[in-house]
Parts: C-alpha cells; sequence; structure tokens
C-alpha cells in the first residue's frame, strides 16, 4: 500500500500554466527577441552628426596645430577665418535633419539621449566662446576636450554603445594632460585626438550598421 | 499558484506592436505595419484595443500634407510588458524545475 500511494492520493503539484503550453510561451519569447534583435540593428541618426562633428572638430584642431607649430605662413593667415566651418556643420546639420524627418518613420529610444547630451554639449561651447573671448586659450581649451569627453561617455554609457563610452573616457584622459601641459600646440593635438576618439570614430562605427 | 498572462499582450500581433514599441520614442503606422505580421485592418484593431486599456497613446497628425498616425508606448505600457515577460520567464523557469 505505501510503495502505491501514490496512484490512489491526488498529489496538488504546481500547474502553473495549465492553460499555457510551452511552445506557446517560447513563441511569445521568440517574438520579443526578434522585435529587439530588428531595433537594435538599425542605423542611429546619430552617427551622422557624430561623424560630421567629429570631423569638423577634429580638422579644425589639426589645422591649428599645424599652423602654430609648423609655422606655415599660408595656414596662419587662414586661422582667423577657419571658424567658418562650424556654421557651416550647423548648415549641413539642419539639412540633413530636414531630409531625415520627410523620411524617417520611427524614432529610437537613445535618439533624445543623443539630441540633449550633444546639443546641450555644442551651447556649452557656444557660451565658453562667446563669454570668454580674453581669456587665456589655455584654460579653456582643456575645458572644450572635457566637455566633449563627457558628453561621448555619458551617452555611450547610457546608450550601451561602447566605441563611444571608450572614446569618452579616452577624451576625458585627454582633458586632464591637456590641464597639466598648458601648451596651446599640445592642447590643440590633444583636442583633435579627443575628437576623433570620442566623435569620429564611433560615428564612423554607428554608420557601418 | 497560479499564473494568469495578461490577455492583452498574450495575442501574436499586439506582442508584436507592443515588442516593438518598448524600444522605440514613437512609430508611424507604416513602420509597424512594415515590421509586423498583420494587416491595416488588423493592426489598427489592435492598436486600438491597446489604446483602450491605455498601454499605447495615438496621435494623428499630418506630415507633407499626408495624414499619419505616430504610436508611442505608455508607462502603462511597459509595466505592462515587463510584468509579462517576467511571467513568462517564471513559467518556463517553473517548467524546467
Amino acid at each position: 500500500m505505501v510503495n502505491n500511494i501514490n496512484q490512489f492520493t491526488f498529489v496538488p503539484t504546481l500547474n502553473i500554466h495549465m492553460n499555457y503550453n510551452k511552445i506557446e510561451l517560447e513563441k511569445s519569447i521568440s517574438t520579443i527577441e526578434n522585435a529587439f534583435k530588428l531595433v537594435k540593428n538599425e542605423k542611429n541618426d546619430a552617427g551622422y552628426y557624430l561623424t560630421l562633428w567629429g570631423g569638423l572638430i577634429f580638422l579644425y584642431s589639426l589645422f591649428l596645430f599645424a599652423a602654430l607649430a609648423l609655422k606655415i605662413t599660408a595656414l596662419s593667415n587662414m586661422v582667423n577665418y577657419a571658424w567658418v566651418i562650424f556654421p557651416l556643420g550647423g548648415l549641413l546639420s539642419f539639412l540633413h535633419s530636414r531630409k531625415t524627418a520627410k523620411t524617417e518613420n520611427h524614432k529610437l529610444l537613445f535618439e533624445r539621449l543623443y539630441l540633449y547630451v550633444w546639443s546641450g554639449t555644442g551651447i556649452g561651447f557656444i557660451i565658453i566662446s562667446v563669454f570668454n573671448q580674453n581669456a587665456d586659450s589655455t584654460l579653456i581649451l582643456p575645458i572644450y576636450i572635457l566637455l566633449f569627453g563627457l558628453a561621448s561617455f555619458i551617452t555611450g554609457g547610457i546608450s550601451n554603445f561602447k566605441p563611444s563610452l571608450i572614446g569618452g573616457a579616452i577624451c576625458i584622459a585627454f582633458a586632464a594632460i591637456a590641464m597639466l601641459y598648458p601648451f596651446l600646440e599640445t592642447q590643440l593635438l590633444l583636442a583633435a585626438c579627443g575628437a576623433l576618439f570620442s566623435a569620429l570614430i564611433p560615428g564612423l562605427i554607428m554608420n557601418r550598421k | 499558484m497560479f499564473i494568469k498572462l495578461d490577455p492583452l499582450l498574450h495575442a501574436q500581433l499586439r506582442l508584436e506592436i507592443i515588442s516593438l514599441l518598448i524600444h522605440l520614442q514613437q512609430a508611424e503606422f507604416n513602420y509597424l505595419k512594415e515590421n509586423t505580421s498583420g494587416t491595416s485592418g488588423n493592426i489598427s484593431l489592435q492598436l486600438r484595443k491597446l489604446e483602450q486599456a491605455k498601454y499605447i497613446e495615438i496621435d494623428k497628425s499630418f506630415k507633407n500634407n499626408y495624414p499619419i498616425t505616430t504610436v508611442s508606448i505608455t508607462a502603462k505600457g511597459i509595466a505592462a510588458f515587463e510584468k509579462y515577460v517576467s511571467d513568462i520567464k517564471q513559467m518556463l523557469s517553473n517548467d524546467i524545475k
């Protein structure tokens, strides 16, 4: 009788999915995973802006470095006009945003993150440029590099995009070095490298998707 | 212990829609049509049900002079989705035990 007790005894089981079968549940999980993969593989428009602005700041910094360090007269004469590339960058950004607004039919979650962090950084740049025109450049330039690095680090960390996270950390390190070595040529080279690692390279990687 | 899955989410097309929206700020109707298995009529019907349950918000506007329908998930929808996923994982893990 003891051996046959289960034959005669109702043993309640944790039949928690008596109305659902395993295949049904796995199909639901599969549906959720497919949606995640679909969105994850979509191109983030932030890549265009990172490439554009990273490239512009890289070229601008490198140009100023070359003009100062190499002392090429032709370049030195153009230094006062080099800032023109920034309004040009603004125009290209505006035109691109208008073009994508016409055709895009969805917005990724992190687009808002990139928009607010980088436009906030840009506003910071403008405020520093406008209200510190008489300040020593060797004091201001590390702040630009730091802001750039922070923006990349924060966006990379929140969106889990490692190239931005690593590039941002590298750029922050460059900002620290720039503060320790207050020589304009060194700082310009660090600014160029900072823009390369924190914006241009992550932007190009993002665009490859 | 009996776990009852949210019947609103335990339907293939509605789950596809919510699974997409959970990763997006917003999506237009056409995007949902391109990336789910539903027809226009069926998607409209499911969106209405999700909206009635306040899992999503629907906004109707114009773009380039064409009417567009934009959908976004609400906080209630996110919470419902997270509970749904948690419930399924619990059921599957209990099944493995």
